[in-house]
Order: C-alpha cells, then structure tokens, then sequence
C-alpha cells in the first residue's frame, strides 16, 4: 500500500513537473479567478494538488479517512519535495537556457516568497484533502466534483460572462418557467396541449407584469429593474419592442411548462442551462467576479447537481407514459426553446461575443462537413481545409474585380466591373466547383486502404497550402497578399419593400447567416444519413469488400459522400472569407484540418456534443487568449485519448 | 417536414427583427466615458517569435500612458488607461479585436494593429464604427491607398524603406545586378515589389525573382539556382531565422562573395545570434528615430522600468501614437452636462489626419492625408560589423529622392 | 438472349466504335490519361530550361546539375535514414509512424543540450571530437527513449485496431509531442554552435593547418567547404555531406546485419512475416516491436543530430517536413523494404534538389512537388518501385 502512496506520488510529481517546466503555472499572469483572491495560476496548482492526492488514495483503495488522507499526504509530500528539488537544481544551473518557460510554481502562483517548510505544508495538506475527496461516496462525490468544475469552469470567464444579462433578465425567465411547471402541477393538467397553453398564458401574465412596471419607472435610473451594474438586456426589449419581449416570454412559457416531463438527458440539460442565467444574472449585479459570485455559483450548481440526480428519473418515467404523438412535441419543444435561445443568443452576448460564435459556427460547419465522410464512411479526410480553402478563394475571387471577372490582374480593392457577382450569385457556383473538386478527388482514393487515404488527403491539403501561398499564382489568388475587399453579403427586396435592403455588416447579422447554414447543414447531413445512400455507406464502413459482394457501388458512395462533404466545407469557406472580409493564405494550414478531425472525433458523433467541444476549443481561446497556446496540445491529447476510448465499427473490424 | 420548415423561418424573422432592433450602435459617433480616458491597444503578445515585437509595443504605450497619466478636460481630469487585447499577428485575431474594442464606447481610440494582415482585417470594421486606429507597425504601403478611413500609421511604409533600399543599393552601393527574395508574407512581398520597381527605375536589372516558405531550412539548390544568374546582391525581404540560413549558405553555394542585404526584419539580435559568423558584412534597413537627447532618455526610461533593452523595433513608434491619441482627445474633448467626457470621433478622427509638424520620439510627423504619419521620415542603412549592427547611412525621402549622409565606418 | 452489338463492318464504323470505347475507359478512369498528360507537361518545360534559347545559355546548365546532385545527396541521406524507421515499422505493425518525425526533431534538441554544454564547458573547443559523439549520442537516446515511449502509449493500445485508428493516433502524438517541446524548450528556434571538426591529417596533409603552416590536422569535417575542379567544373565540395552520406550508409549496413544475420534479427523478420505463427513459435513479439521502434530511434536521432549539425538549426517543429519526406521515400522505394528505403531516399532527395530548377518551378512549390510524389505514389504504387524481398504482405 505504501509502494501504490510512491508510485502515484511519484506519476503525480513527473506530471507536475512537466508541467512546470511547461509554465503552465505562470501562463495566466495577471488574471483572477475570483477578483481579489484566488488567481488562475494559484487555482491551477491547487487543482492539480487535490488531483494528486485523490489519485493516490483512489488507487490505494482509501478504505478509512485516516488512511485516505496518508495516502493523499504521502503523494503530496513526493510532489513537493520534487518541487523543492526542482528550485534548488535552478540555482545550480541556469535552468532557464533549456527551459525558458520555467518558473517557480508556489511563489509565482502566491505572488509572495514562501518559505520552503510552508510550501511544504501546505501542499501535504491540500493533497490530503484530495485524498478525504477520493473516501467520499460516489454519488456524493460525482455531485461535489460536477459543482465544483462548473464553478472553475464559470469562474475562469466570469469576468465576461457578467456583462451578459441583468438579474431582472434571469429572474424573469425563470419566473416564467417555474411558475408555469407549478401551474401545471397546481391545476394537475396531463395533456401537453393544454399544459402549453396554460405556460403560455401565464408568459404572457407576466410579460405583461413587468412591462407595467417598466413602463411605470421600473426601468429608470434606480427603478427596481435596474440592480447591479449591468443593464437589463432581455428586459430592456420592453422599451424598444415590446411586441417581441411578449411573445418571447409566450413563447419560453409554452415550452418551458414541459420542463417537468422532459427525458432524463434533456430534463438535466435544461436545469443546468437555467442555473447558469440565475449565476449570470447575479454575476450582474456585483462589479467584478468576485468571491460572493462564485459562492453563489457553487450553491446554485451543487443545488442542480443534486436534483436533478434525483428528479430526472421521475421526469424521465413522466416522458416514458406519454404516448409517441406528445413525446414528439415536447422533444420539438425542448429543442424548440434551444433554438429560441439560440437566436437570441447576440442579444445577450454583445458584439466580440458573436464574433466568438460566428468563428464558433464556421468551425461547427467545417466539422459536420468532415463528419459526412468520417462517421459515415469512416474515412479520414485530413485535407479537408483544401475544400475549406477553395470555397473561400471561390468566393472571394468571383465576388472581387481580377483576373477572372475583369480580365485585369487588379490586386484587392479597385472599383467594380461588371464580371464581378454578389454574394448570392456567387455562392451556388462556389457550391458546385467545390462538390466538383469533391467528386474528382474521390475517384482515386476508391481503391485505397483507410490510412493511405488520409495520408494522400494530407498532401492534398498541403499542396493546397503551397499553391495559395505561391507567387506563380499570384494574377489569380493573390499569393501573399490573398484577397482582399470581400464585400458582405447584400440582402436586396427593394422591389417588394423600399425599405428591405440591409447588408450583413454587424457580426449580429452574419450570425443568423451561420444559424441558417448550419440548420441546412444539418438537415442535409441527417437526411442523408438516413437515406439509403447512408446505409450504404455504413455498410462500407463495417466492411468494403462484403459490401461490394452485396451490390453496393462503392465508387459511387465515395463520389456522393466527397461532393457532399466538399460542398459543405466550400460552403464554410465561403462564409468564412465573408465574413473576415478576405481570404488570406495564412488562415489555411494543417492546422484547420486538425481541428476539425480532432472536433468531430471527440464529438462522439452527436451534434450537441460537437457543439460543446467546438465552443470549448475555438470559443474559450477568444475568451481567455492565454488557452490559444495551448489548444493544439489539448487537441492532439483529445485525438489520443479520444481514438482510444471511443467505440466506433471500425475499431472492431478485423485487423 | 414543412411545417418544421415554417416554424423556423418565423422564428428567424423574428430573431432577425431582434438583431436589427439591438444593433444600432448605442451612440456610434461618439465616446461617453465617465471617469477614464480608455485608449485600446491591439497587438501580438503571445507567440515565439512575435510576441517580444508586441511585448514592446505595449511596452512603449505603457511609458507613454506612465508619462501622461491624466487629462485635463474643462474643469475635470481624467485618468489614462490602456485596454489590451492580443490580436495574434493574424487577420482573424486582428478582426477579434476589433470587434471587442468596437464594442466598448469607452474606448476612444486604438494603438494598432500590430501585423499588417491584421489590420487589414481589422480596418472595415472600425471603419464601420467610426473609430480610429493609429498603428505603429503595419508597413503594407496598400493600406494607405485610400480605402480606409480609420487607418494611420506612425510608421516608415514598406514604399518608403523600399525605394530607400533600391536607391542606397544603386548609388552608394554601386550594385547593378541584384537578385530578390522574400519569404511568403504579405511584409516581405510586398517590399520586394517596392525594391524592385525602383531598382529597374533606376537602370538596374533583376536578375532574379524568387520567394520561399517561412519554416523552410535549406536553401542551397535555390542558391544555387540564383547563383548561376550572378547578381552582386541578394535582396531578402523577410525575417531573422530564415535570412539567417540564407546568409549562411551563400557560402556553400559559392556564393559568399554576393553582398546579402534584408529589411526591418532582420535589424534585430536574433539575425545575428542565428547566422553566427555569416552575419558579419550584412545590410539591413530600418526606419530609425532621430538619436537625441529625448529619444536618449526614452530608452534609459526604458531599460530602468523594464530591466533589458527593447526586444523590438516599435517602442518609440508605440508611444509617440499614444501621445498622438492624448493630443487629439485633449484638443476635441468635452465635457457632457453630468460631467463626463464627450469625444466625437469624426473629430478625433479628422484631428490626427491632419497633425502638422509634431515632433516625436520616431521623426517628424506629418499627416499626409491618407493615413500616412511618418511620411518624410529616415531610413537607416545598417551593417554587421564585428558582431553588431553599426549604422553605415541614412537616407533622407525627399519629394521623391533619396539623400544620403554617410556615417563613418570604424 | 442474344442483344450482342453489330460488330463494325465499315473502317468509318470501326473508328467510331474504337473511339466510342476510348471515351468510355476514359470516364471509368480518367487517371492514366492525365497522368501522362501532366508527364508530358513536365517534360516540355523540362526541355525549355535545358536547350539554349537562341542567344542565351541554357536556364540549367550541367555544372549546377552536379552541385545540386551534392545537395540532393546529402538531404537524400537524411531522408534515407528516416524512411529506414518508417519501414521497419511498417514491415512490422502494417502501420505507418506518422510520429516519427518528432522522434528526429527530439534527437536534433538533445545534442543541441548536449553541444551546448560541451561549448560551456569548453570541451567543444578541446576534444571536438568527443564533443560530436557526445552529441550523436544523446540525441540517439533521447530519440531512442521517446520512440519507446510512443510505442508504448500510442500505438500498443490501439495494435489491434485498423490501422487508419493508428494513424490517427500517431497524427495526435505528433501533435503533443510538436507542441510540448515548444512549451518546453521555447517556440523560437536554437542555434547549434559551430563546430570544427578536423580529421584525416594524413590523407589531406595540407589541410587546416594554422598560422605557420606546421600544425596540419586535416579537413574540416562538420563545418567546412573547399573548392575543388573536376571535370572542367568548378565545385565546392562539403565534407559534411560525405559525413552524412556515410552515416546512412554505415547504419543501413549494420541494420541489414542486424536483420539478416542476428537471432533477434531473425525474430524481427519472423514477427514481420506472421505475427501469430511467429508468437506460436516461442516469438516475443512485443520484445521485437520495442526493438524495431528502438532501430528506428537510433536512426531517426542520429539523423537529427546531423540534419541540424547541417542546417545548425533546431526547433520544435522541424521534424514535420522531414517526417513526411521520409515517408514519402519509403513508399518511393516500397515500404517494407530496406534497400528501397535507402534508394528511395536518396531518389527523393535528388529530384527535391534538381527536378525544380529544371522545370522552372519556384522555390515555394519545391514542398509541392514532393507531396505530389507521395500522392501519386500513393495511387499508382503503394507497394514502391522496389518490391520487397519477403513473402506477401497482407492488407
């Protein structure tokens, strides 16, 4: 027992040193968790400390507290000791010269001298603490460990967060919801028809409470709306349309009134969601995220995390007893409200956020675009940022004054000439060349085994690469220089309306652009996947020869499935270069490829979770620039660990 | 199936009438700030190679922000605060920035972008928002070209060091072959265009015209095929490492007897560190501030509060823009009825076009009326010489001609 | 039922017909046709670059067709050693070892370490020649150690899947191991000091003498060039590349002793040919795996150390390109063979020096030339031009 206390000890100190020698401790200078109190570098090195002594008592089976919090002590003794070691070896040597980023972990992370014996003491005992968590019930500790990640997760981007709704913005969304579920309950009404239609006509009681109270001075400087520092966003509709903010809230209490009768996954889903608006909400009212937020973030989620283990199972029996017809509304009204929110999203999140989400959109296209071919088919498309690539230059190309459409090698801004499209003109070509591209590519790589195929797509992408870069292309793509003063695109119904013209210059605008490409996306994806064609290709999927003897036409699988994938990742291009209002060869390396496979494999194959892990890897670096350096180490470790663990039919076939 | 269809496209209309409601900006054409003068700061911090260039730019704002740290507006002073955001050398980083400091009406105006493809990027949406950018490091010398109406920036353009380098090449030199090589950036390409434009302007010939990879090591069979159209000098418009490797393997492809000049690019410690003894006898140029007393105390202020010397070239550029930003706040500001400041940004704006005759740490500047700052400013010739970088010349731009004062060499 | 078409009578109908059939193989399989197309593309701008044009001397003349060979060499040699690694492993596992290329790059940071403290302490400057076997051998072990570590933790896991899951994988390791060195050690590039290496007094007597003209120790063998005519032409000869030439030389041989003459050679080819029936003989096959992965190490370090002793540069991402040029010389000379891999090296690394100049490409798509060579290689013969010496592979 006492070797399992050294070993893990000493895993625990290799990894921490790493880690250190990696600066990961000092990477977020300046930056706090909790203003005033604990910064991100000190929360890291606690994290990682607590992770030590939980690992070493976990794997020693901590059968009794005393025993837990050795073992958890022990292993934080190692870790510190090595530590110390580690200080002392940078006296002796000039550490720096082969590690430039190293730097002292405690000191830096306090911001004061300690001590060796202090440094000592304190790390024993917080990895002791680790080691009591490791003792603890499971299901005691999966509700602890949940809340306390959410709340680090909250708290490393509080700072942003906060500015995003007031708290009469959270209470009035929840007030709608509960009150209606309670209606429900109270008036013991079984039919999902009726109860949307109680929730909605008590969203319409309240939306109407509170505009009453607006209009009456509420909204005013010091009126009761007005708490905290940040201004009611959602309630503030009331003033400039007051038409949407009613039929918003009809429209949350039509849904909202199921959250009773939801399936376990989705009932917890929205639980969470609607705890996060009440943390934001009182994010809002104090000045910075301070320790009072993040007290209040880790009752709330403890809350939820303890309810819904409990109540999502009735929910979910709830839900079964349905008959298929209202199981089918209330599925379309859960993702119905998601979808509402999703189109309020800009609203709340201001302008730099929906920048976020737009590159957040564009990267989730690319990735469905990459997981018709790889869940499907199971082939590995590494070049995919070649179709990326060409739907970008497409575009920018038919839309600019050059070489093409002029018939003048112009280089970027210049006036216009009559060659030159729109944006929607433009797009159906774009579309087509690069299914095109698809469809030619697809022809050789029939024959090819599965890791020679996306050898060949990566040279393929590279080649791309080069060509774009080079100065024998330059009349055409712009070398270097790429190309530049793509216009947005221009929405025309002047002839039905004078007034309808809008170009889609706010990043709020080209937000619903994204939304819809994505809604196409996907329903092309999905219908595909249940058509025939689908079917066939997972047939190749499991087995390509026993398919062939089955009939299947393989190279024609492979045609539709590259033109589509193609296509669709034109189409990501296209709105990528619109929306930077250039295609540059710089944005166009390995690196896009990369993050779209290691996207879509740990997406596990759902939408929702290739949602969360594209807001997680492209959305997060925006938000906290120091995570920028280290996404494609997360990423490379998210495709070892990701191929491994992940059941797929191809992991099963025969060597 | 349709009638999915239906709700979507009604609750998109509706989410598109939200949209257009909320984004009006607030008060597009103008700063309210209640207590602070907030002057945004957009450049490259993070990265290996990059990020000591951004690190000096900051580094020059904030003793330019340390000098001057609060206005004086009607009865009121307010206090000076930088707001940085890291724009990754990249056109999407710059666009981020952009956008995150479009959407703060604090921010009065923006010291940046750092590279020139992200202000590029950058450019349309603070031209869309009315504010103004004044940027201490993009060369590109198309983004003064007239389509941008919020860029300005307070550095030599690539057009300028160019012609400076085509010429100092011809006359002083007395070089009539050159051969040109940049590395794949929009810097480096669009310098050697420059260059070479003006060298054939003034009787000489290209013998050659070629590009490489940033990342790429061995360049010996390009050496050699430039070689064999012997030019007496090999013009590299691109950065430390890769002009070091190009250096060195001159010699290899019997080429060591050809002079090796590059840009602002490699005017750095890290050229010669790279390149080793093949540094020794290598041009570069770089747009250089005037050696005075106040540039002198600059840099000791410099060394003292940051304990090493200038990592980059931009710090004086960095601060004289912060300044330059301070001057026009102070001379368009007003003060609201509450008593907070009032800044109308087409004046603010229209302020920094049109700056005559203000004497910075980096030259004379000059609004040239399209975003030019620094337009007649110097250009230093430099040398390697026994390990490091000795001025040999300057260059003077003076309607369209170039005179050059020699410096002695030891 | 008898729906056969008329046979053509008439020799318009046969033309017809012949033409008729040409357009229908064609549309089954374009390839063919547009590969000989683009070969004969190439070969007109190869044709234009070589003759004269009236006046001029031709673009590419036969003097830097011998200097550039020189280059191509050397490269190839590196690349030779690199595609020795791919096709161990591949001969092996079935798999391709996308890492491999950091296993290199790992190699190249270690000497540096180890040059760099030879430099310190002055030994560099005293035993040169201890300092260089210093520095090959830590770099050896440090490559050796991380190519354990991935066999290990990246490919042992998922042996028993596809080996598109393996590739994937590797692409990942690849990936952290690229990324954690950066962080580790810094993004920005190191130098590797100079070394003077100077050998063989007796064979070149006046060489590297000092001062005085007595002390003679020979030529220079890491850093140094000396012009030498031959033929009429005038070349500048590098010793290094000798240097390198010899290390891929003397490595293949003692990999193909190792191979073909030791017992654990001949487990390794046991375990190459059937893994299963060399396992029922009494095989250790995970034993022999390591050791083909250590092989590789050895191979890839050294080339590391010798790369950057070449380009006196190291950083974390300069195992990329090679990487992938290493691979693409062992599919050039058939993976799974040692000989090929060797040859297709070498071949790779001549045509990556000449095949540009020759055909007027520039420098930029000097990369795109190799990834075209891996596509086609790819496509048309994934076996390589040199089939290997053992039985049929399966899959």
């Amino acid at each position: 027992m006492l070797r399992t206390t050294i070993t893990a000890g000493l895993f625990a100190l290799a990894l921490v040193t790493l880690l250190t020698l990696m600066g990961v401790f000092q990477s977020f200078a300046g930056r706090d968790l909790i203003a005033g109190f604990l910064s991100v570098n000190l929360a890291l090195l606690i994290v990682s400390v607590i992770g030590t002594g939980y690992w070493a008592a976990w794997r020693g089976g901590a059968s009794s507290i005393p025993l837990a919090l050795a073992q958890g002590g022990g292993a934080g003794l190692i870790v510190s000791i090595g530590l110390l070691a580690l200080e002392l070896l940078e006296r002796a040597i000039d550490l720096h010269f082969v590690f430039p980023n190293y730097a002292r972990p405690l000191m830096t992370a306090l911001e004061i001298d300690v001590t060796p014996l202090t440094s000592l003491l304190l790390v024993v005992l917080i990895a002791a603490f680790g080691g009591w968590l490791a003792h603890t019930m499971p299901s005691r500790r999966s509700i602890v460990l949940t809340a306390l990640l959410l709340t680090l997760l909250f708290s490393f981007v509080g700072e942003r967060l906060r500015t995003m709704l007031a708290l009469v913005d959270a209470l009035t969304v929840l007030a709608v919801i509960l009150s209606g579920a309670l209606l429900v309950d109270a008036l013991d009404v079984h039919r999902v028809g009726t109860s949307m239609l109680v929730g909605a006509l008590n969203g319409a009681a309240i939306a109407v409470a509170v505009a009453l109270v607006a209009r009456g001075g509420g909204l005013s400087p010091g009126g009761i709306l007005r708490s905290g520092h940040v201004e009611p966003v959602f309630v503030g509709l009331v003033v400039s349309s007051p038409t949407v903010f009613v039929l918003a809230l009809v429209l949350v209490g039509a849904l909202g009134s199921l959250i009773r009768s939801l399936p376990g996954r989705s009932y917890t889903v929205l639980h969470y969601g609607l705890a996060m608006i009440l943390v934001i909400g009182f994010a809002a009212t104090q000045s910075r995220w301070s320790g009072w937020s993040a007290l209040v973030t880790l009752v709330v989620f403890l809350a939820v995390a303890w309810y819904t283990s409990r109540q999502s199972s009735v929910s979910d029996a709830r839900y079964d007893r349905f008959d298929s017809g209202s199981q089918r509304v209330v599925r379309v009204a859960f993702y119905g409200l998601t979808f509402l929110g999703l189109l309020t999203l800009p609203l709340f999140v201001g302008q730099f956020g929906t920048n976020t989400l737009n590159l957040v959109g564009l990267y989730l296209l690319l990735s469905i675009a990459l997981r018709i071919v790889l869940d499907n088919i199971g082939l590995f498309n590494l070049g995919i940022v070649a179709f990326f690539a060409l739907g970008a230059y497409l575009l920018g190309i038919l839309t600019t004054p050059n070489l093409l459409t002029c018939g003048v090698a112009v280089p970027g801004i210049a006036q216009g000439c009559s060659g030159v499209m729109t944006f929607w003109q433009a797009l159906p070509l774009t579309l087509i060349v690069s299914g095109l591209f698809g469809a030619v590519t697809a022809l050789p790589l029939v024959r090819l085994r599965g890791d020679y195929l996306a050898v060949a797509t990566f040279a393929i992408g590279e080649m791309a690469r080069l060509v774009l870069r080079a100065d024998d292309f330059r009349p055409l793509l712009g070398s270097a220089q790429g190309i530049a003063g793509i216009p947005r695109p221009f929405i025309d119904l002047r002839i039905i309306n004078p007034a309808w013209q809008l170009r889609l210059d706010q990043e709020g605008e080209f937000y619903y652009l994204i939304l819809l490409a994505i809604i196409l996306t996907v329903m092309i994806s999905s219908r595909l996947r249940n058509s025939r064609i689908g079917r066939a290709w997972r047939a190749i999927r499991a087995d390509k020869r026993a398919a062939q003897t089955l009939g299947i036409d393989i190279r024609h699988s492979y045609v539709v499935a590259f033109t589509t994938s193609a296509a669709l990742a034109g189409l990501a291009g296209a709105l990528f270069a619109v929306h930077l209002y250039g295609a540059y060869p710089d944005s166009f390396t390995f690196q896009v490829s990369i993050v779209a496979l290691g996207l879509v494999v740990t997406g596990l194959g759902r939408i929702m979770t290739l949602g969360i892990a594209t807001l997680a890897l492209i959305g997060l670096p925006e938000f906290v620039r120091e995570l920028a350096d280290y996404r494609l180490l997360i990423l490379g470790i998210a495709l070892i660990i990701a191929m491994r663990f992940v059941t797929r039919p191809w992991r099963s076939a025969a060597g | 199936m349709c009638a999915r269809l239906f709700r979507f496209t009604m609750l998109l209309m509706a989410g598109l009438l939200v949209g257009c409601a909320e984004f009006s900006s607030p008060d597009g054409g103008r700063v309210i700030a209640a207590n602070e003068i907030v002057i945004g700061l957009s450049a490259a911090l993070t990265g290996g190679g990059i990020g000591p260039l951004g690190v000096d730019i900051l580094r020059g704002a904030e003793l330019a922000v340390t000098d001057r740290a609060s206005l004086q507006v009607g009865e009121r002073t307010f206090t000076v605060r930088l707001e940085v955001q890291d724009d990754l050398c990249s056109p999407e980083g710059g666009q981020a920035a952009a956008n995150r400091f479009v959407a703060d009406p604090q921010i009065v105006a923006v010291v940046g972008p750092m590279c020139s493809s992200g202000c590029r990027a950058a450019a349309p949406i603070f031209d869309a928002a009315g504010y103004t950018t004044v940027s201490p490091s993009c060369t590109n010398s198309d983004l003064t070209s007239g389509t941008f109406q919020s860029f300005n920036r307070l550095v030599v353009s690539d057009g300028v060091q160019g012609v400076v380098a085509a010429e100092y090449i011809y006359r002083e030199l007395g070089i009539t072959r050159i051969a040109t090589l940049h590395d794949g950036s929009p810097y480096g390409e669009d310098l050697v265009r420059v260059v070479a434009a003006r060298f054939e302007q003034l009787g000489g010939v290209v013998v050659a015209q070629n590009a490489i990879n940033v990342g790429d090591d061995d360049f010996r069979a390009l050496l050699e095929d430039i070689g064999h159209n012997t030019p007496e000098l090999i013009y590299f418009a691109g950065f430390a490492l890769e002009a070091a490797r190009l250096s060195e393997q001159r010699a290899d492809a019997r080429l060591d007897r050809v002079v090796f000049m590059g840009a602002d690019g490699i005017n750095t410690q890290d050229f010669i560190y790279f390149a080793g003894p093949a540094a020794d006898g290598v041009y570069a140029s770089a747009s250089i501030p005037v050696r005075d007393q106040s540039l002198d105390r600059f840099l000791a202020g410099y060394v003292e509060a940051y304990g090493e010397n200038p990592p980059g070239p931009y710090h004086a550029n960095a601060y004289d823009a912060t300044q330059l930003i301070l001057d026009a706040v102070e001379s368009t500001a007003t003060l609201s009825t509450d008593g907070s400041l009032l800044v109308d940004r087409a004046a603010l704006a229209a302020y920094i076009r049109g700056v005559r005759n203000r004497q910075g740490l980096s030259g004379a500047i000059n609004a040239a009326g399209n975003g030019e700052l620094l337009g007649a400013a110097d250009v230093a010739i430099v040398r390697v010489i026994d390990g490091e970088y000795r001025q040999v010349a300057v260059g003077r731009v003076r309607d369209n001609s170039v005179l050059f004062a020699r410096m002695e060499t030891p | 039922m008898n729906d056969q078409p008329e046979a053509p009578v008439t020799p318009r109908q046969m033309e017809v017909d012949l033409l008729s059939r040409a357009w229908k193989e064609f549309v089954r399989n374009p390839l063919p046709v547009i590969a000989w197309l683009i070969f004969l593309v190439l070969i007109f701008l190869m044709l234009r670059n070589l003759l004269p044009q009236g006046q001029q001397p031709a673009s590419y003349s036969p003097e830097q067709f011998l200097r550039q060979l020189l280059f191509g060499l050397a490269q190839g040699s590196i690349y030779a050693m690199l595609a020795l690694g791919y096709t161990m492993v591949y001969s092996v596992l079935s798999i391709i070892h996308f890492a491999h290329g950091e296993v290199f790059m790992a190699g190249a940071y270690a000497g540096f370490f180890a040059l760099s403290a030879a430099a310190q302490s002055g030994l560099l400057a005293s035993d040169p020649f201890l300092s260089v076997l210093l520095t090959l051998a830590s770099g050896i072990g440090v490559a050796i150690l991380l190519a354990l570590l991935m066999e290990r933790f990246v490919y042992r896991p998922v042996r028993e899947s596809p080996p598109v899951v393996s590739l994937i994988v590797a692409v990942g390791a690849s990936l952290v191991v690229q990324q954690a060195f950066a962080r580790l050690f810094g993004a920005t590039a190191r130098r590797y000091p100079t070394v003077n290496l100077l050998a063989f007094p007796w064979l070149f007597p006046n060489f590297g003498c000092d001062s005085t003209g007595a002390d003679c120790r020979g030529i220079d063998l890491i850093s140094g060039r000396y012009d030498v005519s031959f033929l009429g032409f005038n070349l500048r000869l590098l010793p290094i590349h000798a240097v390198v030439f010899a290390a891929a030389l003397i490595f293949m041989l003692i990999l193909w002793f190792y191979v073909a003459r030791t017992s654990a050679g001949r487990a390794l080819r046991a375990v190459a040919e059937d893994r299963a029936v060399a396992v029922l003989m009494g095989v250790d096959a995970n034993r022999a795996i390591v050791r083909i992965f250590a092989l590789g190490g050895v191979l890839a370090g050294a080339a590391g150390v010798l790369y950057a002793f070449y380009n006196h540069q190291v950083s974390p991402f300069v195992g990329f390109l090679p990487g992938v040029k290493g691979l693409t010389a062992a599919m050039l000379g058939g993976i799974g063979s040692v000989p090929g891999a060797v040859l297709g090296g070498l071949l790779l690394g001549i045509v990556e020096a000449i095949v540009p100049s020759v055909l007027g490409m520039s420098a930029q798509l000097k990369d795109v030339l190799v990834f075209g060579i891996l596509v086609l290689v790819l496509l048309f013969r994934p076996g390589g031009f040199f089939r290997e010496i053992t039985a049929e592979k399966r899959g």
